[in-house]
């Protein structure tokens, strides 16, 4: 077993291709009678050193393209209709599952919303960092441990070396994701996909926890895929950020740009509902309607029912994602007039 | 010894949830429920028609003893010449009736206790303690107790019955109770002068029906199993009179030569405590995922 | 662990007590005089009042009770009835059998169980562990008895390679002394497997979908290791606490078990005395099983409280 584990990982890659590219990637989910489509052809890519932030609300679809990556979905239900997932040019859903795993925490890594469920009660927070050490490097348990230490210190837990020896539910919850972020970071991957890091943290905490994200990325080089649906973290960190919608991106654009002059309808309406604390005395603006059931979605623009530009054509032509320049994309036929309103 | 009891808040719960009738697909949709159905109803028959199909009645002896398995005797024949068949059968009827005359007194007394703490509190309390107690010995144990006090025979058995069921039922009742009067509207009626009476009348007896017809199940399940260990012991029934557990109790000196004396009545034993407990499981919908 | 087991003392002491009281007033208040059952149906007065004084029984209840507790604290069971003997004698002839039985029992029960539940918990296919369920619920609801009797007639009859009766004693050799044990202990143990075995499974199962699980994966661990390691640990603690709450059902189906194997052990001495109405040696007899089943559930408890840090540490 642990031979095995050592074992070269064998691929070949290709230095001239991005870091990670998905590419045309559909996923659906088999359910009692009928289908849901989780992602239909949802494609971006993402460089080293560089913060995507895919945002949306609950049930577009990001974890689901975050699991998919990771090769975590649970895959009855789940199933992989077509697309690629490129990892500098090797297609992880290509690869056979021992390769696959031989990649996981060690090129892509990944933190989860909730550490508390996300670590094993019954074994303490040193013996679970170290595991990364020891499976994965074949290292003496002592080494190990010195290691984990350095991790722990990494993400800024002070009394690392104590603290080794404690077990999860003794950490509070914004000690807890740094840890669970040590865990990933471990190895050093290239990539970090932080699903929803802070979701479940005090506001205070969420802020110290996205700068630590933040800083750790430039520190390793690390390409960073955030995953939320707070424009308000994302704000800060990311580079680019790319909206999702009912399982498709919706638009695609560097952070500032999206921010000054959105160019999809829900991009717009998502930030007109951010309450400002200006606008004393106005209604808070939230997006009328509820997002579409996956299994059963309308034809045209699966945005269409709550958009207050939405015309004719919108509600029997799907769109494609128009490319606005080289580094905009937008889902809306209608996107001049969003951008110019 | 496992003896099954439906005694948790949880199992209780279920029971709630089928207060009303019992639909007849959930009993024969399943095969857990079929086999057990079948077997039930099977074993009742038996019962209740066993001087008409038994080939040869119970104490009749004049064939030759210790005859094998044949086209007279289907298992034989005992050491007194008697048909083992007919005994087996009549054993059946003999534990059905022990189980549906004695289950009751305990059952009766057991949720008149149990119900107790609607009028008076401190009885309720009393009971309950005195139910966890009773709960907390091996059944078997307890049973070799009252055939202590009482001289081993056909009346310690039915009495140990009784008694095991009197904490089991006296929990349910007791169980369902509290779950009723914690509800909004119970405590509404209470204080618009429902007396205690109606109350149980009207909102504790229908919600615990679904949970007292699986515990019935379960219980003649248990008083043919007591009736089998004690009897088997040469605490219980005593011969002649054929009981399941008498019958392999007479045949265990006779099992390398005659194994048919001895398996019949183990069978049988089998048959019907997996039979009624399979259904108590399946009325209780318990999810077998 | 000293802590913990400290703390749950005077719950122990409580339980002890409260049955002992159950049990002696039980036995008194039977329906006619202890000495008149004891005397026999034909006994006359005199004879029955002979009985009384002998056996102390003109003292006032609670006084007679005392003396009882007294006795069984400081480890004077008493004397039986029938044959004048020392109770405390009595049973230590016959413990060393009844233990090595509850201990094999023990043994087998969890190798079984655990086996089971592992193989049904680790696996993907639904089918395979319905079949186990179903499996389960036979094993669980067939009597010790019953069981019992079949491997009489499988062994005995059909494929006579063990005995069926009788025991041996360590002068003999651990090898005899194993084989007279196998079908007894394995009667004993097969339902309480059962339960073990279904626990273990549905623990197991509900594990598989846990988030430390996905994020084990994630971390790139293999499934041997998350299955074996990881899952194993979290459930392993609900089979110890079962293996703890079954031992005290082993104890009544040692009675059974003991009687149907010719065993000489504690069960057959509690018959015996029911038997033949000494009802000192069944007082004591019962003390001790509820006692053993006492300590055990404690024990159990410390187990668990040692497999999981979060018991330990609240």
């Amino acid at each position: 077993m642990k031979l095995l584990e050592r074992a070269p990982i064998g691929l070949h890659f290709d230095d001239a291709a991005p870091l990670l590219a998905v590419e045309s990637l559909s996923v659906d989910f088999r359910l009692r009678n009928n289908v849901a489509h989780a992602l239909r052809n949802v494609s971006f890519s993402l460089e080293a050193g560089e913060t995507l932030a895919l945002l949306g609300e609950s049930g577009c679809g990001k974890s689901v393209t975050a699991k998919t990556i990771m090769g975590i979905l649970d895959v009855p239900p789940g199933e992989v209709k077509s697309g690629s997932i490129r990892f500098r040019g090797v297609d992880l859903l290509k690869l056979p599952e021992r390769k696959r795993r031989s990649l996981r925490s060690t090129k892509v890594a990944m933190v989860f919303q909730d550490a508390l469920s996300a670590l094993n009660p019954v074994f303490t927070v040193g013996f679970q960092l170290s595991e990364m050490f020891t499976v994965h490097r074949g290292m003496s348990r002592h080494d190990a441990r010195l290691k984990a230490v350095e991790m722990l210190e990494a993400v800024r837990i002070p009394d690392a070396k104590s603290r080794l020896d404690d077990y999860p539910h003794q950490f509070s919850g914004g000690m807890r994701q740094r840890v669970v972020i040590a865990m990933a970071l471990a190895l050093d991957p290239e990539v970090l996909i932080a699903d929803e890091p802070t979701t479940a943290l005090d506001v205070t905490v969420q802020a110290q926890i996205m700068s630590l994200l933040d800083d750790l990325r430039r520190d390793r080089n690390m390409g960073l895929i955030l995953i939320t649906h707070d424009m308000g973290v994302v704000a800060e960190i990311a580079d680019r950020i790319a909206v999702m919608y009912a399982g498709q991106i919706v638009e695609s654009a560097d952070a500032i740009d999206v921010y000054r002059q959105p160019a999809h309808p829900y991009t717009k309406a998502l930030l007109e509902s951010i309450p400002r604390l200006d606008d004393r005395g106005t209604e808070l603006a939230a997006i009328g309607g509820l997002p579409p059931d996956l299994s059963g979605l309308p034809a045209g623009c699966s945005f269409a029912p709550r958009c207050r530009f939405a015309r004719e054509e919108c509600r029997s032509d799907s769109p494609p994602l128009y490319d606005i320049s080289s580094e905009r994309s937008s889902r809306c036929h209608y996107w001049e007039a969003v951008v110019s309103s | 010894m496992t003896a099954p009891t439906a005694h948790t808040a949880e199992d209780l719960e279920r029971g709630q949830s089928i207060g009303g009738r019992i639909r007849a697909s959930a009993l024969l949709g399943t095969s857990r429920g079929l086999v057990s159905t079948i077997l039930a109803v099977l074993m009742i028959t038996i019962a209740i028609l066993a001087p008409v199909i038994a080939p040869y009645s119970s104490d009749q002896q004049g064939a030759q003893s210790f005859l094998s398995p044949g086209a007279g005797n289907l298992l034989g024949t005992d050491e007194f010449g008697r048909d083992i068949l007919s005994r087996v059968i009549f054993a059946v009827r003999l534990d059905l009736v022990l189980a549906v005359l004695a289950i009751p007194v305990g059952a009766i007394i057991g949720t008149l206790l149990g119900l107790s703490g609607i009028w008076a509190k401190s009885l309720g309390q009393v009971s309950a303690r005195v139910f966890d107690l009773i709960l907390g010995f091996p059944t078997l144990i307890l049973g070799i107790a009252v055939a202590l006090l009482l001289t081993p025979g056909l009346p310690a058995v039915a009495v140990a019955i009784a008694i095991i069921n009197i904490p089991v039922f006296g929990r349910l009742a007791r169980g369902g109770m509290l779950a009723q009067l914690n509800r909004d509207y119970v405590m509404a009626a209470k204080s618009l002068g429902a007396s205690n009476t109606r109350i149980l009348l009207k909102q504790v007896l229908p919600n615990i029906r679904g949970a007292l017809l699986v515990q019935s199940a379960i219980s003649i399940a248990d008083a043919v199993f007591i009736e089998g260990g004690l009897s088997i012991l040469g605490l219980g029934v005593q011969p002649p009179t054929p009981s399941l557990g008498g019958l392999v109790q007479s045949g265990l000196p006779y099992i390398t030569t005659s194994p048919m004396y001895v398996l019949g009545p183990t069978i049988a034993l089998a048959l019907i405590i997996l039979g009624f407990g399979l259904l108590a499981d399946t009325l209780n919908n318990r999810s077998e995922t | 662990m000293g802590n913990y087991l400290i703390r749950r003392l005077p719950a122990m002491l409580v339980t002890l007590f409260a049955a002992s009281i159950l049990i002696f007033l039980i036995l008194r208040l039977a329906p006619g005089s202890p000495a008149a059952t004891i005397a026999g149906p034909d006994a006359s007065a005199e004879q029955i009042h002979a009985v009384e004084e002998k056996l102390g029984l003109n003292a006032p209840l609670p006084q007679q009770y005392g003396t009882w507790l007294i006795g069984l604290v400081t480890g004077n069971l008493g004397v039986s009835i029938i044959n004048d003997q020392p109770i405390t004698t009595l049973i230590g002839s016959r413990v060393e059998s009844t233990l090595l039985l509850a201990l094999a029992a023990t043994v087998l029960m969890s190798l079984l169980g655990i086996t089971l539940g592992v193989l049904g918990g680790s696996s993907r296919s639904a089918r395979l562990r319905s079949y186990l369920d179903a499996f389960y619920s036979v094993l669980l609801s067939l009597p010790t008895y019953v069981t019992s009797v079949l491997l009489l007639v499988l062994f005995g009859v059909l494929i006579p390679v063990l005995p069926i009766s009788g025991e041996a004693s360590f002068e003999d050799g651990i090898g005899e002394v194993l084989t007279y044990l196998v079908l007894p202990a394995t009667a004993l143990a097969i339902p309480h497997a059962a339960v073990i075995g279904r626990l273990l499974q549905n623990s197991m199962q509900e594990a598989m979908h846990e988030d430390y699980v996905r994020f084990g994966i994630a971390k790139g661990l293999s499934r041997a290791r998350i299955l074996w390691l990881h899952v194993l640990r979290n459930s392993m603690g609900t089979a110890i606490v079962a293996i703890g709450i079954r031992f005290s059902g082993l104890l009544g189906g040692a009675v059974v078990v003991e009687a149907l194997f010719s065993r000489n052990g504690l069960g057959q001495l509690m018959i015996g005395s029911v038997l033949s109405r000494d009802y000192v040696v069944v007082q004591d007899l019962i003390m001790l099983a509820v006692a053993i089943a006492v300590i055990v559930q404690a024990l159990s408890e410390v187990a668990l409280a040692s497999m999981d840090p979060r018991i330990r540490l609240s």
